[in-house]
């Protein structure tokens, strides 16, 4: 199973397409390829945006299967920028689920999970995800895309449909946000 | 010039050299924006940190593969089985809440990653209850060993003085006699008491014993604590019970069994085992469903070292198949359950078994406790069973019992771990 595999990790995504389409044994190797390059950042983005782990799991189960069933019956025609494309899907999947839950939080009815002095690493990370969860879900998404993605204005608006300033204001007023939750405990970390 | 907007521009996209001077200078004599720069670092530190940590679980991924019937991806290292076979749809569409329930403190235990930590004390707690169990055997048999060496004589000799001689010439091996009395009713064939007390080998004094036992008025079988017996009441030295030579029949303990044992092959018994386990997926879907018992066999040969301790080597094959909740677009529900067929691979290790006192439940049922610790393609196996063993003949014997296995693997560099109960079956052979 591994013969072969190794090499395809230069293939362009537009090569990786194409292999979907050809024999059984072929597309097995793509989408392999495919889950290697993309999975982790497409979970990613569902997990942060959706903030739930089950939700995540099964968004992303069917961003892939979604992707792959697309590109082989001939819907999605030949994807040059596979990691947009699986983002794509991804977005509209999570946007829906946060629509269809119409949960709307505001921050300040977030309880805070306050840790005492001397806070450990992965409660700081704990306190980011809660931060991201305080945040409306048009800038969770702008701030994941661009903090966790790292993707680029310009990629973002491909994606989204949105302006290039529309987007950067998005990002910039989440960052406001999650910095104003974060920075009691940062400052209380440099003080000691 | 907004210097908040400088500052975001150039942990995104980096600045001119002209502007970042001019952000620099900025930061210099503005303690402010200063503050918001080391907060922004550290923000950016912290999603850093966060997306590392984020990988889709092995169970997804073979949820994926398996749900577009592809073999599961093994360069991507996924730890736990993965379905070869397209997915088998159940009929049960909503997820068990009786079961979730129950299985809550084992989703908690999960979860706070503590797994390997509760193994390790679910097996030491087995381990010493069977060793107490032990120990508390050994101790009854001593204890009636000394019971049952002078309460006939002294109940015969207070009844009929003349009774002792009864007692055979066997004199130089008194302990031996006395506790064949106890299964093999031995006593009655003795003929020469006087022979047998008054051998060197014993200090049992009849007359002291007699003496004793009657200015304290009290019946013979009181005579309990051995300590008590050798220091108070009875000037006698009690022969330690691996001396003793047991009969070689079923019931015989191990400790006889063993202290007869001259050979190292008289010492090794070879096992063979089934395990039908209810493979538990957690902490998700918390469903369970049957293995199949051919999935899981496991063959050992073990080695006792010592009365109740045992090593050896096993290696068997294994499957972790589980059921799964899935999301699926195209169902109405969403809650469907997916039966996930592992595929089975082997293992092999190293075993320890903790065997309690023959016949500690019932006189015919015999406890026993085992870990073991393997190694497979997919990570390391970690196995305890706990159950208990029944002798249909001198060589041959049954087990049944419980079983859990732990399966750790390795995810992009993170642990991961699947887990599984169930009964377990087997037949040992003793040589």
């Amino acid at each position: 199973m591994r013969t072969g595999q190794e090499h395809l990790h230069i293939a362009t995504d537009a090569e990786l397409s194409a292999m979907l389409l050809r024999s059984k044994a072929e597309a097995d190797r793509g989408f392999t390829e495919v889950y290697a390059r993309y999975a982790q950042r497409i979970y990613a983005y569902c997990l942060r945006v959706l903030g739930s782990t089950e939700e995540a799991n099964d968004i992303f189960q069917d961003v892939m299967t979604r992707f792959f069933r697309s590109v082989q019956s001939g819907q999605a025609g030949s994807v040059e920028n596979i990691g947009g494309y699986l983002m794509q899907i991804a977005r509209n999947l999570c946007l829906n689920t946060k629509r269809d839950r119409k949960a709307t939080l505001n921050i300040v009815d977030i309880p805070l999970h306050i840790a005492p002095a001397g806070y450990e690493r992965e409660e700081l990370l704990a306190l980011i995800r809660n931060a991201l969860g305080c945040l409306a879900i048009e800038y969770r998404d702008a701030f994941v895309m661009k903090e966790y993605e790292g993707l680029s204005y310009q990629e973002m608006a491909e994606i989204t449909g949105e302006t290039v300033s529309t987007l950067k204001n998005r990002v910039w007023r989440a960052k406001d946000k999650v910095r104003e939750i974060l920075a009691p405990y940062i400052h209380d970390i440099e003080s000691h | 010039m907004d210097y908040r907007i400088l500052l975001y521009t150039y942990f995104e996209e980096g600045l001119d050299a002209t502007t970042e001077q001019s952000l620099f200078q900025a930061l210099s004599h503005d303690a402010e924006l200063r503050q918001t720069f080391n907060d922004l670092r550290q923000m950016e530190s912290l999603v850093s940190a966060d997306r590392r940590t984020i990988a889709p679980p092995p169970r997804v991924t073979t949820a994926v593969f398996s749900a577009l019937n592809i073999p599961p991806p093994m360069p991507l290292h996924i730890p736990v089985p993965i379905a070869h076979t397209p997915i088998e749809r159940t009929d049960e569409a909503t997820p068990r809440p009786w079961r979730t329930l129950m299985l809550a403190p084992l989703l908690l235990l999960w979860e706070t990653k503590i797994q390997l930590a509760a193994a390790a004390l679910l097996c030491a707690v087995g381990c010493g209850a069977f060793y107490w169990l032990g120990l508390q055997q050994q101790s009854g048999v001593q204890q009636n060993t000394v019971q049952n060496s002078n309460a006939p004589y002294t109940a015969q000799m207070l009844n009929n003085g003349s009774s002792l001689s009864n007692n055979n010439a066997e004199t130089s091996h008194p302990a031996r006699s006395v506790h064949r009395n106890v299964s093999n009713k031995a006593i009655n064939n003795n003929n020469d008491g006087q022979s047998w007390l008054s051998s060197t080998q014993t200090t049992v004094n009849a007359e002291s014993i007699l003496a004793d036992s009657v200015s304290a008025e009290q019946p013979t079988t009181a005579i309990s604590p051995v300590s008590s017996v050798s220091s108070s009441l009875l000037p006698m030295k009690v022969l330690p019970i691996a001396s003793i030579q047991a009969p070689q029949m079923i019931g015989t303990t191990d400790a006889t069994l063993i202290a007869e044992s001259a050979s190292i092959f008289s010492r090794l018994s070879v096992s063979v085992r089934g395990i039908g386990l209810v493979a538990i997926s957690l902490p998700e879907a918390a469903s369970i469903h049957n293995d199949s018992w051919l999935k899981n066999v496991a063959a050992g040969v073990f080695y006792n070292f010592s009365e109740y301790h045992a090593i050896g080597i096993e290696a068997g094959r294994e499957a972790f198949s589980h059921d799964e909740r899935r999301h699926d677009a195209s169902m109405q529900n969403d809650d469907d359950v997916h039966h996930f067929d592992s595929e089975v691979f082997f293992w092999y290790g190293l075993s320890y078994r903790f065997t309690a006192p023959q016949g500690t439940l019932f006189g015919v049922l015999t406890p026993f406790a085992q870990a073991t610790a393997a190694v497979s393609e997919h990570g390391f196996i970690g196995r305890t069973s706990f159950g208990i063993r029944y002798s249909l003949s001198e060589h041959w014997h049954i087990m049944g019992g419980v079983e859990g296995s732990l399966l750790r693997g390795d995810d992009h560099g993170r642990r991961d771990y699947s887990g599984k109960a169930g009964a377990t079956l087997g037949i040992e052979f003793k040589f």
